[in-house]
């Protein structure tokens, strides 16, 4: 799988992703949250997704925990590398023409798209 | 279950994460090793997310997300192992190395793993057609062993979802679980309370709860509500907003504050028409001392704080310094836990408040158990009590399931014997043993799957019919329906059944088989020895089993029959009740409300056909108690003498001649007991010799130990059953109602003459002195007397239910496998005839091999209940768990029926022609 291919899930995953490091709960949370609850990973799914993305290079395990308070050391978190927002970036950009061709044919209410 | 706020653990959750657990294994090794915890994390996550819903829809979505994403990413992940493997050994082993190109490797969904897959698939699709198959070719055994499944699966699964209802399932608050009773071993007064808001720290909200009445006067109408007095963060505690208006604040509790109520959907509904405008509307809401208030809000749908129907709320007003501050002692408390503190941690702080506040100006009672210094969560105080018994009563169907299977198990080992053939021949002719045990397995689990469908639907059909047999005290029956959570019970049950019935026989398949090919016809020899061991077992636990339920259910009957001999204490016969709540603003002052109760009784008196009417505080076998501590001959009881609660009862001259409650020394009150005479009351036989047991009580003095006025015993009579029939008469006083300040309730008993027309009449009499006054629970006492009887009855007819499915399918079960066993033996039973055996003769080795088992089982099935029958001992009355009658009697019925099976197929089998059976026909 190269880098510009990109499943839903780990689209998805990217973006969660994208502003902040997450652990694989957080990361649910983000992904159902910005999807009004269209969007649910199931727990292999999501780590399997996590396991090759960071085996391509997509994301890495991060090295920074957040503060202690708040901490579980169980958990793993994980970080967007550059690889990896690169991806993310060229899927975006690739959606974002999809959008655009949509809302060029009249198939998207605008104020819906933005 | 590590901590106890798990104990509270969802069970779908639960076997939900036990489930997924399980299926992790599917994962390839090192990715398990490396993500399980994490994915189980997510589960537990996703589950908490969906389930405060709790409905079926939820559950199903949380197990079908699961489904999904164990079906597309296991083969993902197994994929991706195999190719690396793959991927390594073409490094490592240049042999393997047969180029870049195999058809396979590029395209993974034509993987040799995904036909293998298939080729399962479509293996079970075989078995379960194969199954199928054999199904119709034996309608007969197919159709006694579903209906024999779906007895025990419909009633089991019927009786768990009562169990999952009213016992597992959670609150429906949110955050249920945090929700606690503090329950400090006593009412608590509103000073207390306060004490404790201040010694504790582990509470987000407390709520103070007092139970009350209230009667809402609309027009001519007027209707008693019962409600309760609650503290502003109530609320809070249960986390549901009301669902117009606000909730009570600080202020509401202010003693010179505006009178406001909260009230129920229902009440909202039923009394103000759904009334959309009704927030800030007066209302004229009669009780707590206020004759008019504003409601402020009308509380959610389905907000059932209380055990009780709650109708109005409204604020505990109580000064600083008061009476009603001090000394009231009428609360309970409820509270919302920190979600950082444990229910131990809350204890050991309870108790430390406790300790100190007994020192304190709150006075606070150290209880004499730790147990009832406790903060238990409110699931549990709801259901604690009747947990117990609901268990008990899903493993008494669990026995008829297990009899159930025992059943099923002997059927398919005699189909077993008969195609012990048709299995040699596939063992010859090269069919795995896994194999065949797999297709036996299969047609076992299938069978219970069909089974357990049919169950469903009666479980389904008679759900209604068991939820009226269930007793009324139980908890939470609202609660009570078949969802996801049940429906996967039921699936797991019917799998579970059909694994257990299933393997005797699979098993016997792991025996060799060679045997059945050398034999000229099957069925023919005398039977094997394994066979005969098998049958031995299964008669033995049938017979054992059912001795256990029929044990249980001979103690309920004779325990209800006992119950039905106590005599109340009074004359149920004729005798009619009403209770008149009058409205404190008509009746405003003390010597108002007793002319006007004066007026009535004298109205009713004069009804046609009432020949006694007598008024009292509290109606016996149905109210609860109110316990006074007394003093007695100018000092108070000591505390080895003071009875542990002196029943108070205000009554009117004739209440205990209308009740003919038997007068044992004395005399009884009579009209010139008033308020300007001297003080006087009665006591029952049980608290005369109690305080003085072997002198006369006429002439002593008593009081209440709170300093009221001494008054002079005038009567003792006899002991009345005053809350159930079951519990002991309590020591109990008598005072004249004339001599009482406070009863803004009262019960008429009226004794009639035989063949009278009802209450109608009294209702028109009390009427004419007051057209608005409420009058409720009007009933014959006949009518209460049976009410009291009905939880006993319940169990009892549960129970009784249970012991003859149970002995119904035994007695199916021990023919079944009696006839069979002599089926098997007619080649041996000809050749007996043939060299000169009588059929008496037959008659009798047959009946004497039958009942072999018969007689070990109920010696069984005896140890058994000796050991088991005191789990019923709580709800048994006046019988001991290991009655001598009653067990003698389970023995000699579980005889008397096991003989009866057997008699059939020894008959049966004397009848066979010798000739016949010789030939081999």
């Amino acid at each position: 799988m190269s880098a510009n291919k990109l499943t839903a899930a780990e689209f998805h995953i990217l973006l969660a992703l994208a502003d902040e490091d997450r652990h694989g709960l957080g990361i649910v949370d983000e992904v159902e949250c910005r999807t009004d609850g269209e969007v649910l990973l199931g727990p292999g799914i999501l780590y399997g997704s996590l396991k090759r993305m960071v085996e391509e290079g997509l994301v890495e395990e991060a090295t920074e925990r957040p503060d202690p308070e708040h901490d579980d050391p169980r958990r793993r978190y994980y970080h967007v590398t550059d690889r990896g927002s690169e991806a993310l970036r060229a899927e975006a950009s690739k959606w974002a023409r999809v959008v655009e061709v949509a809302l060029e044919k009249d198939i998207l209410d605008k104020r819906a798209a933005t | 279950m590590r901590s106890e706020r798990t104990d509270s653990l969802p069970w779908g959750q639960w076997l939900a994460e036990r489930a997924y657990g399980l299926a992790l294994h599917l994962y390839p090794r090192q990715f398990r090793r490396q993500y399980a915890d994490d994915m189980k994390r997510v589960v537990r996550h996703r589950w908490r997310r969906s389930a405060p819903a709790g409905g079926f829809v939820a559950s199903f979505r949380v197990w079908w997300l699961l489904l999904q994403d164990l079906g597309r990413s296991v083969p993902a992940e197994r994929r991706a192992v195999r190719r690396q493997s793959r991927g390594a050994r073409r490094r490592t082993d240049p042999k393997n190395d047969r180029g870049p190109l195999r058809g396979s490797e590029r395209n993974p969904h034509v993987g040799s793993r995904r036909s293998s897959l298939a080729q399962w698939m479509s293996s079970i699709v075989a078995d379960v057609r194969f199954a199928l198959r054999g199904f119709r070719s034996a309608p007969g055994f197919t159709a006694i062993s579903v209906l024999t499944l779906a007895l025990g699966i419909g009633a089991n699964t019927a009786i768990f979802s009562v169990v999952h209802g009213v016992v597992i399932r959670p609150l429906s608050f949110p955050g249920s679980s945090e929700i606690v009773r503090v329950a400090p071993g006593h009412w608590l007064s509103a000073q207390q309370v306060v004490g404790i808001g201040e010694q504790t720290n582990s509470y987000s909200a407390t709520s103070a709860v007092g139970n009350s009445r209230f009667t809402l006067v609309e027009g001519d109408a007027a209707e008693v509500c019962t409600g309760a007095v609650v503290s502003p963060g109530h609320l809070e505690v249960f986390g549901v907003p009301p669902m117009l208006g606000r909730g009570f604040s600080e202020e509401d509790s202010l003693p010179d504050s505006e009178p406001v109520a909260m009230i129920s959907h229902g009440l909202w509904t039923r009394a103000f028409s759904s009334d959309p405008e009704i927030v800030g509307r007066t209302v004229r809401l009669e009780g707590e001392g206020e004759t008019v208030r504003t409601i402020v809000g009308v509380l959610a749908a389905g907000y059932e704080p209380f055990t009780f129907e709650a109708d109005v709320l409204a604020p505990i007003v109580a000064d600083v310094g008061t009476h009603e501050y001090e000394d009231n002692y009428r609360y309970w408390l409820l509270a919302r836990l920190r979600s950082e503190i444990s229910l131990g941690e809350a204890r050991a702080e309870l108790r430390t408040a406790i300790v100190n506040l007994a020192m304190g100006p709150e006075r606070m009672f150290l209880s004499d158990t730790a147990e009832e210094m406790t903060v238990v969560t409110l699931h549990e105080s709801r259901v604690g009590d009747v947990r117990g018994t609901m268990w008990l009563i899903l493993a008494a169907v669990g026995v008829i399931l297990l009899i159930a299977c025992v059943n099923v198990a002997n059927l398919m080992l005699a189909r077993a014997s008969a195609r012990q053939r048709e299995f040699a021949i596939r063992a010859a002719i090269g069919a795995g043993r896994r194999r065949m045990v797999r297709q036996t397995l299969s047609e076992s689990i299938l069978l219970g799957v069909i089974g357990g469908a049919v169950g469903l639907l009666a479980a389904l059909v008679g759900q209604s019919g068991l939820l009226s047999i269930l007793p009324a005290d139980i908890p939470r029956t609202v609660d009570v329906g078949l969802d996801g959570q049940v429906l996967v019970f039921t699936l797991a049950l019917s799998v579970l059944s059909g694994l257990a019935f299933g393997l005797v026989p699979a098993l016997r398949l792991s025996t060799s088989l060679e045997p059945a090919l050398r034999q000229d016809a099957a069925g023919t020899g005398t039977m094997g020895r394994t066979r005969h061991r098998l049958n031995f077992g299964l008669v033995v636990a049938e017979i054992a089993l059912s001795v256990v339920l029929v044990a249980a259910a001979g103690l309920l009957v004779k325990s209800l029959w006992v119950l039905h001999r106590v005599e109340p204490g009074f004359a149920v016969e004729r005798l009619y009740t009403l209770r008149l709540t009058p409205s404190l603003a008509s009746h405003p002052e003390e010597e108002d409300l007793r002319l006007f109760y004066r007026q009535i009784l004298e109205q009713v008196e004069g009804v046609p056909g009432v020949t006694e009417v007598g008024a009292i505080n509290a109606r016996p076998l149905t109210e609860g108690t109110l316990g006074v501590t007394i003093s007695t001959d100018g000092s108070p009881v000591p505390d080895d003498v003071q009875p542990e609660m002196v029943s108070y009862r205000v009554v009117t001259p004739g209440y205990i001649e209308a009740m003919q409650i038997p007068l044992l020394a004395g005399r009884t009150l009579t009209d010139t007991d008033r308020a300007d005479a001297v003080q006087v009351g009665m006591v029952n036989s049980e608290l005369a010799s109690w305080l003085w047991p072997d002198e006369s009580a006429i002439g002593r003095q008593l009081a209440w130990s709170d300093g009221s006025p001494w008054f002079t015993v005038v009567g003792v009579i006899g002991n009345v059953h005053q809350n159930t029939l079951s519990a002991p008469p309590v020591p109990e006083v008598y005072v004249p109602y004339e001599q009482d300040a406070w009863l803004r309730t009262l019960y008429l008993m009226i004794r009639a003459e035989p063949d009278w027309g009802g209450l109608a009449t009294v209702r028109e009499a009390i009427r004419s002195v007051d057209r608005t006054v409420p009058i409720s629970s009007a009933s014959a006492m006949s009518e209460l007397a049976g009410s009291s009887m009905a939880t006993p009855r319940a169990y009892t007819l549960l129970f009784s239910l249970l012991a003859l499915l149970a002995l119904g399918l035994g007695a199916v079960g021990v023919s079944g496998v009696l006839s069979y066993t002599m089926s098997q033996r007619a080649h041996e039973i000809g050749v007996r005839l043939a060299l000169g055996a009588t059929r008496r003769d037959v008659v009798h080795t047959a009946m004497r091999s039958g009942l072999t088992p018969v007689a070990v089982g109920l010696a069984l099935g005896l140890i058994a209940a000796l050991a088991t029958t005191r789990l019923v001992s709580g709800l048994l009355f006046g019988v001991t768990a290991t009655d001598p009658a009653i067990l003698a009697g389970v023995v000699a019925v579980l005889g008397g029926v096991g003989a009866l099976a057997g008699l059939i197929p020894a008959m049966r089998s004397a009848k066979v022609d010798p000739a016949r059976c010789l030939r081999g026909d």
